[in-house]
């Protein structure tokens, strides 16, 4: 009845040491507390944990005492039986105690730590618990998430979007808008083209290559947006032409010059910024020069008076013998040469271009301003008897005959029979109720209607019939008689007066006798050709000069057409002179430095750019289509009839 | 078996050996097996029960150095740089095959001549008492052949001895009753071999904490030990060891009995006498570390002389290792060879020289012929020896045997007309000695023109080996001159060995240190007078030479260590300046005979010069120039002290501090060091980077600890060498590995061995014994993938993992080499991100500058 | 490479002058006498006054001559100074200076606040470009957090640590908790649970959360010292004082009071530390953004 009990312990060095004792007992404590018979010093065991006590030889029943279970061949339990022979093993806490048969019958029991106490855990990671690196994922690895995700997602995948991608779809709608020309009111002179609001991105959806975009497109190319690909056709190849006039045609937006005659006339670019544009293969004068997209929805349109003045400031010394002057900028604008009717034409008047100081105008036509903006004269008189409107001075107003077109900016031809018709009504003969007029612009008709009338008169004469005098002062008064024997020379005298005479076609027109036989053949009308605009390349808006320093109507018009009020021919040109804008216009404030606050205005806000190729020296009959004005002028033109 | 000596009825017969050789270290035995090979009769004395005890006891696995590399092994035994158990299996092995005739167990008590007393050959034998006092007892040397009576009372007869004893020496026994029982002893091989006993440790010393440490330090073999001093603290033992030995008694592993006695040892018992009474304690095993006694006086005993008094000094012997006493040879560490190799030739050269071969040529021949190569006068390596010790006085009194192995370490070199020696402030410890010919030293070093002769038997450059400080001018040869450089190790040796050659260094040393001085135009003439009264007295670290207040006019003047300067305003002492060897303290007085105005006392152990006042008051009347210089000196020290002074009225928190820093500092050792790593732990963010930097730039390994180390007003001094003016790590170096570099860093070269003695040796702590981990991968690899320890010292655990021989490699002495050869300069300087760490010398930082640092 | 030093080491007569050094005792931010914070301050200056006084067509933006100059110059300085962190670790035996490298790190990196914004013209949207930018402010606000941290808690740091070094800080827990082992041997059960709870479930540094705030109130050691000082109360009031109990409890606060240092040491170390994970990740993502905001910049021209 012995146990031989090996304990044993674990150097710190590796090694063991075991301790042996053969206690002569059949019963042995096992615990913590010092004074068992295996001693135990983990606190996971119980002062007293366990008896083992040897019932037979070769038996050993194990029984806790400590009121905590041992484990016994991974069973917990709390009394057992254990054959020897069958090495059996029982686990207290952290402790393994292994049962063998000893010699001479004794029971060997080996007590051995199995579970390494918690300093050797945390001896492992000494110092490192200082630094960050256990409690957090390292630098390195966030490093790599983030910089990877970063190149994938904004890099990577835009990137073989782009390479994917086949030929852009353009939308249809965008193509057709472009591809029309500029029309009358879409605005132009204030340098916008006007897309009210953004277009709808086209269909498709994101598109990841838009992360690249480097701000909003304008409203005309918003639909694009998802669509980089429709003008960043090739790689490292910045924006082409050609990426632009697939969608805006040439025949809508035409060449401001031949290509040549602009490659000669532009000012070569040198100096760092030359060489820059050179090594990255950015010539002048592509649509991107001027046009800047990813700027903002407002404009692609970002022209500077500066880019024009470039070239023309010095075009004349590249281009020698270019028509127009060199315009070093708008302090230095040349003053304008008018476009003067040279030579009146019923079909094809001829206008030529003459500096304003001194020029004089042949319309044909005779027209004194001054009596017609008498308050006092005649005309006055008989302009109230007519309820014509007045001025504000009571003397007719310029807009009586100078009528605003719609767009505010010219005014409608000049109409006799709606301008003038009023006074000079051409009424020859009172018959009963009806008053007889002449028709205008048809001579021969009016020597017909008044021979016939004369005769008609001779041979049968009728009751209520009354010759109208022509003369204007003295109304209703019945004009002398026919003088004359036979009705022939009457009628002829007549017609005569009618042509020659005082007070109707005299008073506008010249008229010269042919003496032809044929009385319809024998008096000539001289030809009238009314200027429509004096500046054809001028954009002057008059609406919105309706108030000018303080004045307004009649007023604001005379001030700038001053002289207008003592014209006493309508050979005097009444067009203000560019010194007349500079008055207001000039550069607005635009720099830090500058101080001028001037009504805004670059080059664009009277000239336009893409108008096509200009026609060199005098204009044509009628120098209609193409004019380097915009579109609707040149309609308006076309409607001009022969008065 | 042992032929000689058989033991019948208590009573010994005797038959004579030819050769008997007390001791079986490297040199022993090299001599016994070549003895054996030429078949000489003669035994192998070993007190132990195993051959080579020393190397025996080197710890397990200890890789055994083979130095010097170019030195040819001699010895029939085979030896090669290895594990201490292939190195000492070899030996067992080829010792046996040799047939040597070995005595285990046979410790010699004494050896005596049986012959006729040799007339005239008394020697005096100086023993000192504990007491302090001296006693001479005079020896009458008789002739061969020797009587060695061993301890156990046996006796060997031999015609001559070979001691191959080695310097280790026997313990000191206890000597109280029962001090002789089994279970007292007096080492400690494996303390883990021990387990479940109680134990007593005996002796504060390093060895006995050691041990005792070493007993408890794993709880699991549960011992109780008990270590008992005999004074209440340890001074004698390293501070890291006692604060190791006062946190393991913290901690409850080990108890402490301080002023204690052992008065009783019996079985299981001991009986200590303490303060409070005498304690007797249950007992298993006693181990008793109370130092040992060097093997002098056993020597000493047999008849031979030893070169000095001085406790380095070797013995007198011949060309052939021959003491005074006729017969009997000294070889191995006892007569001053440390390394293995130099043992075992010499065993074998010593039997050879007994066998009658007496031309025999030592094994370093070749070394010294290369030495002399190239040197005009075609003469033999034994004329040159001879020349040289004629020629230059301080090596007269050398014998054949120490100048030959004294030239081992210096070296011979000729130097044609007006080539430059050395320059002035090249760092340098080495003196110099005047063969044949005439050096001229410029004194003034504005005006080289200026020169100083020195002629043929003079020496030269002492000043740098007494104060280790940079040379103070430049010398010229004046002449083709043929110079011979004794480096500092050999010079000491010299000092030690040559009592006439250290007095005459030292008188040189007092005169010239003075004209270096006082420059201004004097000649040793002067000086007569004044070094005539000069005294050299060694000061203790802290101890005052000056003291505020006092009268005195003797001046000092600094040879080595170095001093600060107090000043005590409103009742606290003020540091007012740092005065560095080679300079000196105490002339105001003197001049305006007034009383001191400052008190010096030394930052390190220091030597001074003290000149009475009364004979450099009359040369100061003869020079007036001198008197000038000195006003001039006396002048910018009362500037500082007003500065001080006024600084002190305004803010005295700040001198407060600064003082305080300052002597911080000078505790840390700056007093002595010449280049110290300070961290200012304002800006120090812990980054390490100094370490890592350190570590990439040396073989993969830190010489620098920047946590460790104290601290004062966040200043603080990690552990890092502050390359002293007299490295103690120096100072017992086997392989001579430790030098001062050209930049002035004290270095290791790959020459070590790895003994552990500069660790030792340091006091702060500043070396350590580690092996170069593996090259580690590329730095890319580990920035992106995190492959490879990263920066910095890799851990052992991957060392060992990437590395298949490191286990086996050698682990050798590193420390810091001030990063000389690097042209960034210290890398722990260059690399940290805030600025943090600076490198000065103490005279760069210990000025008014630091004060400004406090205002900051 | 020893044999090389070695032959620079022969003990030549000669004077050599050692390897220039920075001994001047000045921290990283006034390196120098602040020569990096001038340089910022006029790179500055000068990029402000260019945007100001120029007026592009139609706006400022990476697109002009400026925001391509200010671009490259960001650019290029981006990089630059990530290349600290390598400059850090490669020492080599070259005279170099990291803590001019820190200083100029610092000040060249804050004036990228400017010259990088400027860059962008202020067009912000949701784009790459802008990535780019935002992670550019966040790299330097985590870096002036670093900053502000380098400047104030090295000080404490030291004052907390005093001489002890990290090693024995643990060395005294442990020490601690071998002395709690053996005490608490002859305890019964629920005692021994509340010892072995200190032992087995105290956590030294813990959590980053609790690293940061420093509340361990619910770690082991904490409450078996509240459970055990409890018990030794009612020992006392009861006048039945349990010597053992008050020993463990004894332990326990020098426990805590190790742990505490220790862990006010961990929370400043991890203080110092944590930007450093915000610093440096980020700044890898932002060279990633660089790389993707140029190419695409050039790719989309």
């Amino acid at each position: 009845m012995s146990f031989i009990v090996r304990q044993v312990a674990k150097r710190a060095d590796g090694g063991d040491i075991i301790r042996t004792r053969t206690l002569v007992q059949a019963e042995l404590t096992v615990g913590r507390g010092t004074d068992c018979d295996i001693q135990l010093a983990d606190l996971a065991v119980m002062l007293r944990h366990a008896r083992l006590v040897q019932i037979t030889a070769g038996k050993v029943s194990v029984e806790t005492t400590g009121g905590v279970p041992v484990e016994v061949g991974g069973k917990f339990i709390t009394r057992a039986d254990l054959a020897v022979a069958e090495n059996p093993t029982i686990d207290i806490g952290p402790f393994r105690l292994s049962l063998s048969p000893g010699e001479d019958g004794a029971v060997a029991i080996t007590a051995e730590r199995v579970v390494p106490p918690i300093e050797a855990a945390d001896a492992a990671h000494e110092t490192s618990i200082f630094s960050l690196s256990g409690a957090m994922p390292t630098k390195r690895r966030m490093a790599w998430i983030g910089g990877l995700a970063v190149l994938v997602l904004l890099l990577l995948v835009p990137l073989f979007h782009f390479i994917s991608e086949g030929e852009p779809a353009l939308p249809k709608t965008m193509v057709a808008e472009a591809a029309r020309p500029v029309t009358p009111g879409q605005g132009f002179g204030d340098g916008k083209l006007s897309v009210p609001t953004a277009r709808p991105a086209a269909a498709g959806g994101f598109a990841p290559d838009e992360s690249w975009s480097s701000g909003t497109l304008s409203d005309a190319h918003a639909s694009l947006s998802n669509n980089c690909s429709a003008c960043h056709q090739k790689a490292f190849v910045s924006v082409t032409d050609g990426a632009c006039q697939a969608c805006h045609t040439a025949s809508a937006l035409p060449d401001h010059a031949s290509p040549a005659r602009m490659a000669k006339g532009r000012l070569p670019d040198g100096g760092v910024m030359g060489a820059a544009h050179s090594a990255f293969n950015l010539p002048q004068g592509r649509c991107t020069s001027c046009h800047k997209e990813h700027e903002g929805a407002a404009t692609v349109m970002t022209v500077a008076e500066s880019f024009c003045t470039d070239c023309h400031g010095g075009l004349k010394s590249r281009l020698t013998d270019t028509a127009v002057a060199n315009v070093p900028g708008w302090a230095k604008h040349p003053d304008f040469r008018a476009t003067l009717v040279s030579s009146p034409s019923a079909d094809k008047p001829v206008f030529t271009r003459t500096a304003l100081a001194g020029a004089r105008e042949k319309s044909g036509l005779i027209y004194p301003h001054d009596i017609h903006q008498s308050t006092t004269n005649a005309v006055a008189n008989m302009a109230q008897k007519q309820r014509l409107p007045q001025g504000a001075d009571g003397a007719l107003p310029c807009s009586y005959c100078h009528k605003a077109d719609e767009g505010q900016v010219r005014f409608k031809p000049i109409d006799m029979e709606a301008n003038c018709g009023a006074c000079h009504d051409l009424a020859f003969a009172r018959d009963g109720g009806t008053v007889r007029t002449l028709p205008h612009g048809k001579p021969a008709q009016v020597a017909g209607i008044i021979r016939d009338f004369t005769l008609s008169e001779s041979f049968a004469p009728r009751a209520g019939v009354q010759r109208l005098s022509f003369d204007r002062h003295l109304p209703g008064k019945a004009p002398p008689p026919l003088s004359g024997g036979n009705p022939a020379a009457r009628a002829q005298a007549a017609v005569v007066s009618v042509f020659t005479g005082k007070g109707l076609c005299t008073e506008c027109h010249v008229v010269t006798d042919t003496g032809a036989a044929d009385l319809t053949r024998r008096f000539a009308i001289a030809p009238v050709s009314i200027n429509d605009h004096y500046l054809p390349q001028g954009q002057f808006p008059h609406g919105k000069h309706k108030s000018y320093d303080g004045k307004t109507g009649q007023a604001a018009c005379v001030a700038c057409h001053t002289g207008v009020t003592k014209s006493k021919a309508s050979t005097d040109v009444n067009i203000p002179g560019v010194a007349n804008c500079r008055e207001c216009h000039g550069a607005p404030a635009k720099t830090l430095l500058s101080t001028t606050a001037k009504a805004g205005a670059s080059c664009d806000t009277c000239h336009g750019y893409h108008d096509g190729v200009a026609p060199a020296g005098a204009l044509p009959a009628g120098h209609v289509q193409p004019a380097r004005v915009a579109g609707r002028q040149a309609a308006g033109r076309s409607r001009q009839t022969p008065a | 078996m042992n032929r000689g000596v058989g033991t019948r009825g208590g009573k010994t017969i005797v038959t004579t050996y030819r050769i008997a050789i007390v001791g079986s270290g490297p040199a022993g035995l090299s001599a016994a097996a070549h003895a054996a090979k030429l078949g000489l009769s003669h035994i192998l004395l070993e007190k132990t029960e195993h051959l080579s005890d020393t190397i025996y006891k080197y710890q397990k696995g200890k890789h055994v150095m083979a130095t010097p590399s170019q030195l040819v092994l001699r010895s029939p035994l085979d030896f090669e740089a290895g594990k201490r158990e292939v190195v000492l299996g070899t030996w067992n092995a080829q010792t046996a095959a040799a047939g040597v005739n070995v005595k285990h167990g046979a410790e010699v008590k004494s050896i005596v001549g049986t012959g006729t007393p040799i007339p005239g050959s008394v020697m005096p034998i100086v023993s000192r008492n504990r007491d302090g006092t001296t006693s001479t007892t005079e020896l009458q040397r008789n002739a061969p052949p020797y009587r060695l009576t061993l301890v156990n009372g046996e006796e060997i007869m031999a015609e001559t001895v070979i001691m191959a004893l080695g310097t280790q020496g026997n313990p000191n026994l206890m000597g109280c009753p029962g001090g002789n029982l089994p279970h007292v002893q007096y080492q400690l091989d494996d303390p883990t071999e021990y387990t479940d006993e109680h134990i007593f440790v005996i002796g504060g010393g390093d060895a006995g904490i050691e041990n005792a440490l070493g007993l408890c330090a794993d709880p699991a073999q549960n011992n109780t030990v008990t270590l008992i001093n005999r004074t209440a603290d340890f001074p004698t033992a390293k501070d890291a060891n006692v604060k190791a030995l006062m946190a393991a008694r913290d901690s409850g592993r080990i108890s402490i009995m301080a002023e204690a006695n052992t008065t009783a040892v019996e079985p299981g018992f001991i009986s200590v006498e303490t303060r409070d009474g005498e304690v007797r304690a249950r007992c298993d095993r006693i181990i008793a570390r109370i130092g040992s006694a060097p093997p002098r006086s056993f020597v000493e005993g047999c008849g031979i002389e030893f070169a000095s008094a001085d406790r380095l000094a070797f013995p007198k012997l011949s060309a052939t290792f021959e003491s005074t006493a006729p017969g009997i040879y000294v070889t191995g560490a006892l007569a001053g060879y440390p390394l293995i190799k130099h043992c075992m030739n010499q065993g074998h050269d010593v039997v050879e020289f007994i066998n009658g071969n007496l031309d025999l040529k030592p094994a370093d021949e070749p070394i010294l012929e290369a030495k002399f190569a190239g040197l005009p006068g075609r003469r033999s390596v034994a004329e040159w020896l001879e020349y040289l010790r004629t020629s230059v006085s301080i090596l007269g009194g050398m014998s054949s045997l120490q100048i030959r192995e004294f030239m081992l370490d210096s070296s011979v070199k000729r130097y044609a007309q007006g080539e430059v020696i050395f320059e002035r402030s090249a760092p340098g410890s080495s003196l110099f000695g005047i063969a044949d010919g005439e050096v001229a030293v410029e004194v003034n070093p504005n005006d080289p023109s200026i020169t100083v002769p020195i002629g043929t038997g003079q020496i030269f450059g002492e000043v740098g080996l007494i104060s280790g400080r940079r040379r103070g001018a430049t010398i010229k040869a004046a002449r083709d001159t043929i110079v011979v450089e004794i480096s500092r190790n050999a010079a000491l040796k010299l000092m030690s060995q040559v009592p006439s050659a250290s007095r005459e260094i030292t008188r040189i040393n007092t005169e010239r240190t003075l004209l270096q001085i006082f420059k201004s135009g004097l000649a040793p003439a002067d000086l007569v007078d004044v070094i005539a009264g000069a005294k050299v007295e060694t000061i203790r670290s802290g101890q005052a030479i000056i003291k505020e207040g006092e009268t005195g006019d003797d001046i000092f003047i600094i040879r080595s260590g170095s001093m600060v300067v107090e000043k005590s305003i409103g009742g606290k002492p003020v540091f007012l300046s740092y005065v560095p060897a080679g300079s000196f303290v105490g002339e105001m007085s003197v001049i305006d005979g007034s009383a001191r105005s400052a008190t010096v006392r030394a930052a390190v152990k220091s030597d001074v010069i003290r000149l009475s006042g009364e004979p450099f008051r009359a040369l100061l009347a003869a020079k007036p120039q001198l008197l000038d210089k000195l006003r001039g000196e006396m002048a910018s020290r009362t500037q500082l002290n007003n500065f001080v002074e006024s600084k002190k009225d305004s803010f005295s928190g700040v001198v407060d501090m600064y003082t305080g820093v300052a002597n911080f500092l000078v505790e840390q050792g700056l007093g002595e060091a010449t280049d110290v790593l300070l961290i200012d732990e304002k800006l120090c963010v812990g980054c390490d980077n100094c370490e890592k930097a350190c570590a990439d730039t040396h073989d993969g390994l830190s010489r620098l600890d920047r946590e460790a180390g104290r601290t004062y007003a966040h200043l603080h001094v990690p552990t890092s060498c502050r390359h002293c003016e007299h490295p103690h790590c120096m100072a017992d170096c086997p392989p001579n590995a430790i030098h001062r570099g050209p930049t002035g860093e004290v270095y290791i070269d790959e020459t070590c061995i790895g003994c552990g003695n500069c660790q030792r040796n340091c006091p702060y702590g500043v070396i350590r014994l580690d092996k170069t981990p593996p090259k580690k991968p590329w730095l890319l690899s580990w920035f992106m993938f995190g492959s490879g320890p990263g920066p910095g010292e890799a851990s052992h655990k991957w060392a060992k993992k990437h590395d298949p021989a490191y286990a086996e490699k050698a682990k050798k002495a590193i420390k810091c080499d001030m990063c000389s050869g690097q042209e960034g300069g210290p890398a722990c300087v260059r690399s940290c991100p805030t600025g943090a760490a600076i490198r000065v010398s103490p005279e760069q930082f210990l000025g008014v500058s630091l004060m400004n640092r406090e205002d900051r | 490479m020893a044999s090389k030093a070695q032959a620079g080491r022969a003990m030549t007569g000669k004077a050599v002058t050692r390897a220039p050094r920075d001994t001047a005792h000045e921290g990283f931010l006034n390196h120098k006498r602040g020569r990096w914070a001038k340089v910022a301050i006029t790179l500055t200056v000068v990029a402000l006054g260019a945007y100001l006084l120029t007026d592009p067509v139609p706006r400022h933006n990476g697109g002009t001559w400026l925001g391509y100059l200010l671009g490259s110059i960001g650019a290029g300085m981006i990089v630059w100074l990530s290349l600290l962190g390598v400059r850090k670790r490669v020492i080599g035996s070259k005279p170099f200076s990291l803590k001019g490298w820190t200083s100029a790190h610092v000040y060249l990196g804050l004036s990228l606040i400017v010259v990088g914004t400027l860059h962008t013209g202020f067009q912000l949207g949701w784009n790459v470009h802008t990535l780019a930018w935002a992670l550019m402010m966040i790299v330097i606000l985590s870096g002036l957090w670093g900053i502000s941290l380098y400047a104030t808690l090295p000080e404490r740091l030291s004052a907390n640590r005093g001489e002890v070094t990290q090693l024995q800080m643990l060395e005294a827990i442990r020490t601690l908790d071998r002395q709690l082992d053996t005490a608490a041997q002859p305890l019964d059960a629920d005692d021994a649970a509340l010892v072995r709870m200190s032992l087995e479930e105290c956590r030294i540094a813990g959590s980053l959360g609790q690293r940061l705030s420093g509340n361990y109130t619910n770690d082991g050691n904490a409450r078996a010292l509240a459970t055990i000082t409890e018990k030794v109360m009612t020992g006392r009031r009861t006048g039945r004082v349990d010597d053992r109990l008050q020993q463990i409890e004894f332990l326990l606060e020098r426990k805590e009071a190790a742990l505490a240092q220790a862990r006010r040491h961990i929370r400043m170390k991890t203080q110092l530390e944590l930007w450093l994970y915000v610093h440096v990740p980020v700044t890898i993502a932002l060279l990633a953004a660089l790389l993707a905001h140029i190419i695409s910049v050039f790719l989309y021209w």
